[in-house]
């Protein structure tokens, strides 16, 4: 069984949002119903050396949909197994068992899973399955003007890209295991944290 | 990283787990008492009279429960992951419950043989516990920090006996035995209160609001208990009445609390 994984260039992503987009188009997703979603990160502070101050300012765009992980919390948390691993090794939703919970929503350290109001079910990125069995790509990688997304098998991506950083605000790898190679933006080094904020603009 | 307002339909499930704990207490501690000799409340009236009650807690627990769910007839399903998911666990605790109450009903009122109603009792206590413990396990999630600590547990334990201690109280007829109840009363609302606070304290302060009406009602419940329990208020139903109306708002403002504290760790 294959191990999908996603690649995400955050040094060169502008925040356009176009794979956001894209996903809603292909997916024909719901008014406020965002399975990738562009978040920004941003944030600063001042350092005082000799009397003199240096601001750190930061911000720099992750864009994130699920993670296919290893071992995913949401099928774990699923009381009715309606979130599974199918055969081609992605986690999707079975909406003739969903009774829209939403535990799995609790469940995913990422967000993945959204639920629909309108299907009154949850709804997950499925990576564009019929897309990758025909040899494409996903549509928001295909999509991407800065070619900041890629897609592959977890072996290719890391062979090509490394294993990439765990990028802040993003949880703990070591929980779930997500199937995710991140090369950082040159900011997200700089020490200050704490005084960042995290938004995500809808599109609809 | 980022908070989620409570949404409207929470609020059904706010009172399904204090319906469910109200219930999974009264159960409990009733037979507890009982076996143990230690209220006098062994009586056949007292028996089907509670037992009823906590059927009918659970009855409205599980109707309040299902306009949660997006998709309530899929409930069907809910038994397909015992083997991971918690709220597969709490649903079978709920149903063998349920079950057990029940069946400790038709005991009473058919039966009337000891033994079967022992065995029934202690395999109702187990399926209560189970039913807290498998209900905690569900907010305990590596994704929500603020929830993933004893404060949960300790949290549904303490409305169990809050509101499963009041309800005996308004159930059992008025004896020596109600001190030692009021005493677990008092204490059970005060750390209830403290668990309500500090899980505020450690979340994003918001819903002051409900904070102050928490704190009021269990200051007001806390007074009444001693006032009834120095005997300056009388020991009657209607105090208890008022008393068990007061704890239960106060735990349902609890609860919103807690789940209002929603953060995820992650994204």
């Amino acid at each position: 069984m294959p191990e999908y994984a996603f690649f995400i260039n955050s040094s060169v992503c502008s925040g356009c949002k176009t794979c956001q987009i894209a996903c809603k188009d292909k997916n024909e997703l719901s008014k406020g119903i965002n399975w990738r979603r562009v978040y920004e990160i941003e944030g600063g502070n001042w350092k005082e050396e000799n009397g003199v101050f240096t601001s750190l300012p930061f911000s720099y765009f992750i864009s994130l949909s699920c993670q296919n992980c290893a071992n995913p919390e949401c099928v774990k948390a699923c009381p009715t197994t309606a979130m599974h691993v199918n055969a081609n090794g992605i986690v999707v939703i079975d909406h003739e068992l969903c009774i829209g919970c939403k535990y799995c929503a609790w469940a995913c350290p990422y967000g993945a899973p959204r639920y629909d109001p309108l299907k009154k079910v949850m709804t997950k990125c499925n990576l564009c399955e019929d897309y990758i069995t025909k040899g494409l790509k996903p549509s928001c990688v295909a999509s991407c003007p800065m070619r900041a997304l890629d897609f592959g098998t977890y072996n290719e991506i890391t062979a090509k890209y490394g294993s990439g950083e765990n990028v802040f605000p993003l949880p703990d790898p070591g929980t779930c295991e997500p199937r995710i190679v991140i090369k950082p933006h040159k900011d997200y080094l700089k020490p200050c944290k704490e005084h960042a904020y995290v938004t995500e603009n809808e599109y609809n | 990283m980022n908070t989620t307002e409570m949404e409207k339909g929470s609020i059904f499930l706010v009172l399904f787990t204090v319906l469910m704990q109200a219930a999974t207490g009264f159960f409990i501690l009733k037979e507890l008492f009982i076996y143990t000799g230690y209220c006098s409340c062994n009586d056949k009236v007292l028996n089907i009279s509670s037992s009823a009650a906590t059927g009918i807690i659970i009855l409205i627990a599980l109707l309040t429960a299902l306009f949660h769910l997006g998709k309530p007839l899929n409930a069907i399903y809910t038994l397909n992951n015992l083997k991971s998911s918690w709220l597969s666990r709490e649903i079978f605790f709920v149903l063998i419950f349920s079950a057990i109450v029940f069946s400790c009903f038709l005991t009473d009122i058919f039966l009337k043989i000891k033994t079967v109603r022992l065995i029934f009792s202690l395999a109702g206590i187990i399926a209560g516990t189970g039913l807290i413990i498998s209900m905690s396990g569900i907010y305990m999630l590596n994704s929500v920090p603020l929830w993933n600590n004893f404060s949960t547990p300790a949290g549904f334990i303490l409305t169990a006996i809050v509101t499963g201690t009041s309800l005996l109280l308004l159930m059992k007829e008025a004896n020596k035995t109600d001190s030692f109840l009021y005493a677990v009363l008092f204490l059970a609302i005060l750390f209830s209160a403290i668990n309500s606070i500090l899980i505020f304290s450690t979340g994003n302060l918001r819903l002051y609001t409900l904070l102050v009406a928490r704190t009021i009602l269990s200051l007001a419940a806390i007074i009444s208990v001693i006032l009834i329990y120095f005997s300056i208020i009388p020991n009657k139903i209607p105090v208890r009445l008022v008393l068990l109306l007061i704890l239960l708002s106060s735990e349902v403002a609890g609860r919103i609390i807690f789940f209002t504290n929603y953060t995820k760790g992650g994204l």
